[in-house]
């Protein structure tokens, strides 16, 4: 990476409300914990999906699917699109607001969170500090996946629901200035049907999955099924339509360069390996940014479903770098599947942890407990909100990361991009970024700039 | 003994049960509570924006601990058919509730044919300018809705209107079927406080099956309330006499169910309340609630 210039983020009141010891609270801790908690979130999918209502606005349309039309009223077929995508974002401190001024930046159309909206535990208090105040002054639509976090809630995801798919939230959408569209379901597609197949148009469609409580969608529950049913029809209905397939879902199989054993999504993969229209799959749940060659994941789709992938594989991203604490970053060399980049590496991560002593000695346990393979949530969350407790400032959030679409006539591109490539976007005088500054850099080629000056950043985008 | 004295027995604790029970039930607003629950859990988490809000107040009441009017009142006690719709239309979201608002306005006009006084078509006219910001998407279902319906016909955009919140709408539609839920919460809810309350009694006063025949008999003339047997418990316990401490909570079991069964009818008979009459089951040529149901 290019050197980072130094700047101060203007953070607002609201950012130190959870502050940063928000996982040293054990109520926060109990309230997020993944062990002992049965996985009914097919079940609860059924029941909190009924109160969702149809819209008079599409009456003709696939049900789930909604057209970037609705989302951008005066978007036209071929109208170029930018997307922010990032996943593991509610937890409403400093890391969390630190990438609003990145994301305002890259002046996106809407935003996508691939899960973990609202921690601890996707409470009604949760979506307002660490999706709506964070958020405040957008002037965007947000659509999401629902993550583990979601589905922890008293309600069992109801707030999701509420939140994204009904009326219920509206004053709250417009108290902090976003634009609300509500969502079809947990598990949605966002495309263009107008644009005819033989058209040169660049034809591209977001598809999210809702991979629930612990990433079991092979179930023998009659959501799960039904969920596959309807991937594989819009699998189909893109090939037919001759359109490319991003694929976000929250729960990875493929992370840290293993094949995580406890996600049952075989099903999911096998759709993935089946059809050659995805051309990008797009995880979260684990907070750095990881990304695969398509031949690795082809290996380990190969190894999931047992079959040979015939087509070429799609680019696999994690991206949770979204704004909750940083996890242990794994070994980089001798992995099974090698992970093509990660941010931070060890390197970094040491780098940003051990700047004092009690730091350090913080991030050696930390790594220290990784390396064993115990059981890291409770404790990994506890040990980086004391890392985050004692850095008392905001430098922080300069590890985190999010992944910019952009989908315009010479095709469609994923690409990486970190807080730290703020500095480069704004002009050198600017010190001091505030995170209600509505004005963005005047620079529009902002991506372009920050690939020229990062080659690492430029190899690891993405054509889809 | 006479079987009669037994019986009588047993009603007057059953009776002084009862009343502590609807002492209990009052002092803490639990039908209020219970209320407010069972609108969550058919609601989700919107029930307390419903039941909170400051525009709905005038249908609150203030509890029996709510000794000032500082604060505005915050009892809700079960509401009728058309307090409910009453004031989901007065909390309803954004552009929603300010269309509810107009509709419900404007809709007795429209019923009694009296000319249209255009508020609808300003407000569809004002929100033909909303298609870009925050408001875009509400504005744009409106006025779709507005466009299939056709501007006089009122009555059906407010039904159309109310098909965007299902839940509320098949709360509304399904009354009775709330109401019949409710009401057996409410009675779980009671003899489970009374059979708590009725063990109590019965564990505190040692009044296993053999010392109330003692009792009726007035062989023994030992106070009511032994504190004996509180020091017995933890001994037995201790000392791992199991099938002691098991033969006596078996003794107090009969007495206690039997307590908390009458205290139970006394309570329905004296201070009980059934909720199925709050709010009337629809009627067929009722005009307010189709507006509802859709």
């Amino acid at each position: 990476m290019a050197e980072d210039r130094e700047f101060d983020i203007k953070y607002p009141k609201t950012a130190t409300n959870r502050g940063g010891r928000f996982w040293v609270n054990p109520l926060n801790l109990i309230a997020a914990r993944s062990k002992f908690r049965m996985d009914r979130s097919s079940q609860w999918r059924d029941v909190n999906e009924r109160s969702i209502p149809p819209t008079p606005l599409s009456p003709g349309q696939e049900p789930r699917t909604r057209s970037f039309k609705e989302l951008l009223p005066s978007h036209k077929p071929g109208d170029a699109i930018r997307a922010v995508i990032l996943g593991d974002s509610g937890e409403g401190d400093h890391s969390q607001y630190g990438l609003v001024p990145l994301i305002r930046a890259l002046k996106p159309h809407f935003m996508i969170i691939d899960g973990d909206v609202a921690y601890p535990a996707g409470q009604r208090t949760d979506y307002i500090e660490g999706f709506f105040e964070p958020y405040n002054d957008l002037g965007i639509p947000i659509w999401a996946v629902p993550g583990n976090h979601e589905y922890y809630s008293p309600n069992k995801g109801r707030e999701f629901v509420d939140v994204f798919c009904t009326r219920k939230y509206v004053n709250e959408w417009k108290r902090f200035g976003l634009r609300f569209v509500p969502q079809p379901g947990t598990y949605w597609e966002l495309s263009d049907s107008s644009i005819p197949p033989d058209s040169k148009i660049t034809n591209v469609s977001f598809i999210g999955i809702d991979s629930g409580h612990s990433g079991n969608l092979d179930s023998d529950e009659s959501s799960d099924a039904k969920q596959m049913e309807w991937l594989g029809e819009r699998l189909l209905a893109a090939e037919k339509e001759n359109r490319k397939v991003i694929l976000l879902f929250h729960i990875p199989i493929l992370v840290s360069g293993e094949l995580d054993s406890a996600p049952q999504l075989r099903q999911l993969h096998k759709l993935i390996a089946s059809s050659n229209r995805v051309k990008a799959v797009i995880c979260g749940h684990i907070h750095n940014f990881q990304a695969y060659e398509r031949s690795v994941f082809g290996k380990a789709l190969c190894e999931i479903t047992g079959e040979q992938v015939d087509s070429e594989p799609p680019a696999y991203f994690v991206s949770g770098g979204g704004g909750a604490y940083l996890a242990v970053p794994p070994k980089s060399k001798g992995l099974t599947y090698p992970i093509h980049a990660m941010y931070p590496d060890v390197d970094q991560w040491r780098g940003q942890a051990a700047e004092n002593l009690w730091q350090g000695t913080i991030s050696h346990v930390r790594r220290g407990i990784a390396k064993v393979k115990l059981s890291q949530s409770g404790i990994d969350r506890l040990f980086a909100s004391m890392q985050e407790g004692a850095l008392e400032d905001a430098d922080k959030p300069s590890l985190l990361s999010l992944l910019y679409v952009e989908i315009n006539q010479n095709g469609a591109t994923i690409t990486p991009v970190f807080l730290s490539d703020l500095s480069k976007l704004y002009p050198d005088e600017v010190e001091l970024i505030s995170i209600r500054n509505t004005n963005p850099p005047p620079d529009s080629g902002l991506v372009e700039n920050c690939k020229q000056n990062n080659p690492e950043i430029n190899d690891l985008t993405v054509k889809v | 003994m006479k079987g009669a004295d037994l019986a009588l027995t047993f009603l007057d604790l059953a009776l002084i049960v009862a009343c502590f029970g609807f002492a209990y039930r009052y002092l803490t607003s639990s039908i209020p509570r219970l209320y407010a629950k069972t609108l969550r859990e058919l609601l989700g988490p919107w029930a307390d924006q419903l039941l909170t809000s400051p525009l709905t107040s005038d249908l609150r009441l203030r509890g029996p601990l709510q000794f000032t009017n500082i604060l505005p009142p915050r009892m809700q006690l079960p509401m009728s058919h058309d307090e409910f719709i009453a004031c989901f239309e007065r909390v309803a979201p954004g552009l929603y509730g300010e269309a509810f608002a107009i509709l419900s306005r404007q809709a007795p006009q429209d019923e009694r044919k009296e000319p249209p006084q255009n508020e609808w078509a300003q407000f569809t006219k004002r929100l033909k300018g909303l298609t870009e910001g925050e408001h875009s998407y509400e504005a744009q279902e409106i006025l779709k809705i507005s466009e299939l319906h056709g501007q006089r016909e009122l009555f059906r955009i407010r039904s159309a209107l109310w098909q965007l919140f299902p839940d509320v709408n098949g709360l509304i539609s399904r009354d009775k079927e709330f109401l019949t839920r409710f009401d057996h919460a409410n009675r779980r809810r009671n003899f489970r406080q009374l059979t708590v309350m009725a063990g109590l009694l019965t564990f505190c006063g040692n009044l296993t099956l053999n010392r109330l025949f003692d009792i009726g008999n007035l062989q023994q003339g030992s106070p009511l309330f032994d504190a004996h047997v509180l020091i017995a418990l933890p001994r037995m316990v201790w000392h791992g006499e199991f099938v002691n401490l098991l033969s006596y909570i078996a003794g107090c079991l009969l007495p206690t169910l039997t307590i908390a069964g009458i205290a139970e009818i006394l309570d329905r008979k004296l201070f009980g309340t059934t909720w199925m009459n709050v709010m009337k089951p629809p009627m067929e040529n009722d005009t307010s609630r189709s507006t509802a149901s859709g």
